[in-house]
């Protein structure tokens, strides 16, 4: 079980050092906003999971304030624009924790982390495509996809793409979203619900031209980064693994999952990573 | 029918034209000299002739009464410049905006002292960019602002908020820093009309670090915008909305847009990209040179989200006659009072940013006041003709200058790329429209 834990917390620590496509969009506006400086939580948009613009600030924001109450762990989550930022509160102020994904941490700064792994969520290649194009041969394996141009952020893992022929454009995800209908970019890796919301918001007439291709292209897993440097952070992270394993056996977790995802969401392969006691 | 809405479109510029037409005065009948005018007709010809630019529009007006209007050369490919094209006039934006936001102001639903947090929530707790010395572990650190940002600071440039573009201006490292922080929020210039809407990107904005305390600098930037979006904050009205019926409407500015309407398209002027050695070629694509991305194509947009307090308007240049003869007047134009004397005397006033001078578009000797650049003295390199002289510009080459003591308003309109090598030939235009005073 220990080596299993070992593992998960190397499969969380890849995820943020290996880049996928940014999701910062809309309004940043968050109660923690008008309260001091400490103990914050740095985080960034990636609908419906973290966003100002669902409710309750989206599910895993809801999840990590459910625990932080229960156990009394003072913290407030702080929605950023800028990756850039939370990587400086996390590294340089010695931020409580940073939640998410994709923060590509320096060594010095992963010496410092306690990962708490938290959901697990496929992501699949998505492609636009005009109504009579039917050119996607995607098989999974990356080598169907050479002579084709990936969309991604910045610091991002590309060099398996590079490898094997594919380009690669850098640009936020609303962007690239614009780049792939002017066929400058095919193909960009995003959750599927992430998808779902961006394009209901942004392209409400074209999202069906925006095409998901199976199989899975991988997965992202969300968690929170605690900081050992932050006074606080080795006991919040002690005491937030123990609430999640409460709340995961209480059914809370379950319950909103299903209040953001629906009532007859599979719960279980979001906690594909989480069967760890 | 299509025949019909042609003859009538045609009808209508007509009409406008001979509107336009018939209210030019004779210069001499308001103490200016004709002989002296045509010197800038001469002036923009031979930049005609030479393909630095390919078209303008220049008026001059005095005593509220214009003594000259007059349009030339090319407003598009195999297309001539008409009085009434339509411009864009980007930076000539933001003293509307500060107008919009002095409306505001007079009718007691903000104060210049007002925090920007007081309306827009995400300006508190704000950060400061500070760089640590060479050979620190890393290179800078973000402090808390000694005081948060005010109206009055979004509307004399003293936010610390900054364009990107101004990386190629002045660059250092702080500025690059700073910039980093916008390029990795996705905030741009807005030159480029983005794909959401001006609270979206403000809320951004606010949570990024600025350049320097607020106060403590002059730094031309994107604080226009966020005025933009406080001004829907406060109104509960799009911004368009509110600038369409407390300005563009009471002031007959009926050909101010921020998106323009379809049947006003074939008046849009091109934008031209000028060597200013006689290379002059129509844009085509979007100009991008460093962080400076330009779009003169959006402004062919009929609709969109984005509404840039600091460069979303098209206009011409009667339309921004009235909207310069409105602060000779004191505050009215035609009978209808948009501002009082006593708000535009605050806007004009020269001493809003203290130390710092404006030096963006001209030299040292200019502040800032609330939405315009102004002449405080005549010991330095840029003259417009008096002290109290305030004016701004746009980044395709446009520019307007008001002198309320000889009460002229100077503007010429071209749609050229790039923007600096046009200073001289503004300069020269200004000097030669004072020089054109005969009384």
């Amino acid at each position: 079980m220990r080596n299993k834990y070992h593992v998960l917390v190397s499969a969380l620590l890849c995820s943020f050092i290996y880049s996928t496509t940014s999701f910062a969009t809309g309004p940043r506006v968050a109660p923690s906003l008008f309260v001091s400086n400490e103990n914050q939580l740095y985080t960034l948009d990636l609908p419906p999971f973290i966003s100002t613009k669902s409710e309750g600030h989206g599910l895993l924001f809801e999840i990590i304030n459910t625990v932080l109450e229960a156990k009394k762990i003072a913290g407030n989550i702080n929605i950023l624009p800028s990756k850039n930022m939370a990587k400086y509160y996390f590294s340089q102020e010695n931020a409580l924790a940073i939640i998410g994904y994709n923060f590509n941490l320096n060594k010095e700064a992963q010496k410092h982390a306690i990962v708490v792994p938290i959901l697990s969520i496929d992501e699949y290649y998505f492609f636009y495509q005009s109504p009579n194009e039917q050119s996607i041969q995607w098989n999974g394996e990356l080598s169907s996809l050479k002579n084709k141009v990936y969309g991604t952020d910045k610091g991002g893992d590309v060099k398996k793409y590079q490898t094997v022929g594919i380009d690669v454009k850098y640009g936020r995800l609303y962007a690239l979203l614009n780049k792939m209908q002017k066929n400058k970019v095919d193909f960009i890796k995003v959750p599927q619900l992430t998808m779902n919301i961006i394009l209901e918001q942004n392209f409400p007439n074209e999202k069906h031209l925006f095409t998901k291709v199976q199989p899975k292209a991988g997965e992202i897993n969300l968690g929170v980064i605690f900081n050992k440097r932050h006074p606080d952070g080795k006991i919040s992270a002690e005491n937030f693994k123990v609430g999640l394993s409460e709340i995961i056996a209480n059914g809370q977790f379950k319950a909103i999952l299903q209040k953001h995802l629906g009532g007859d969401v599979m719960v279980e392969p979001y906690l594909r990573y989480l069967n760890v006691k | 029918m299509k025949i019909v809405v042609f003859l009538l479109s045609f009808l209508c510029v007509s009409c406008s034209h001979t509107s336009l037409i018939n209210n030019i005065e004779s210069p001499e009948t308001i103490g200016l000299s004709s002989a002296r005018i045509q010197r800038i007709d001469a002036l923009i010809d031979q930049h005609i002739s030479e393909k630095k630019i390919a078209g303008a529009v220049t008026l001059i007006a005095r005593k509220g009464k214009i003594a000259h209007l007059r349009a030339a050369g090319l407003a598009d490919t195999n297309k001539a410049m008409q009085i009434d094209s339509i411009f864009r006039i980007v930076s000539m934006t933001k003293p509307i905006t500060s107008t919009a936001i002095m409306v505001l102001y007079e009718q007691g639903k903000l104060l210049l002292s007002d925090p920007v947090s007081k309306y827009i929530p995400e300006f508190k707790n704000q950060k400061v960019v500070e760089m640590l010395p060479p050979g620190s572990n890393f290179p800078y650190k973000l402090v808390p602002v000694k005081r948060e940002v005010t109206i009055h600071d979004l509307l004399t440039h003293q936010s610390g908020i900054l364009y990107l573009a101004s990386t190629g201006w002045f660059p250092n490292e702080k500025r690059e820093q700073v910039v980093s922080f916008y390029r990795d929020a996705g905030i741009t210039d807005g030159f480029c009309r983005p794909d959401e809407s001006i609270g979206d990107m403000v809320k951004r904005l606010a949570k990024l670090p600025l350049y320097a305390q607020p106060g403590e600098t002059w730094e031309y930037g994107l604080s226009v915008d966020v005025l933009g979006y406080l001004i829907e904050v406060i109104s509960g009205q799009k911004f368009d909305q509110f600038v369409q019926s407390e300005i563009f409407d009471p002031l007959k500015m009926h050909d101010s847009h921020f998106y323009i309407p379809k049947n006003k398209l074939n008046r849009l002027a091109a934008d031209w990209n000028s060597d200013w050695k006689g290379s002059l070629e129509r844009v085509t694509k979007p100009l991008i040179d460093g962080d400076l991305a330009l779009c003169p194509n959006d402004a062919y947009e009929l609709s969109g989200k984005y509404l840039s307090g600091g460069a979303s308007v098209l206009s011409t240049a009667y339309d921004y006659f009235r909207f310069a003869q409105m602060f000779l007047n004191n505050g009215e134009l035609d009978g209808v009072r948009l501002l009082s004397r006593k708000t535009v005397e605050l806007m004009t006033a020269t001493n809003h940013i203290g130390k710092h001078d404006a030096t963006l578009l001209h030299s040292h000797g200019w502040k800032f006041g609330l939405g315009f650049a102004i002449q405080q003295d005549r010991s330095h390199n840029v003259d417009s003709g008096d002290i109290g002289v305030y004016e701004w510009a746009g980044y395709y080459s446009t520019r307007f200058s008001i002198n309320p003591k000889e009460q002229t308003v100077t503007i010429f309109l071209s749609q050229t790329s790039p923007f600096g090598a046009h200073f001289g030939l503004w300069d020269k235009i200004t000097a030669l429209s004072t020089s054109a005073i005969a009384d």
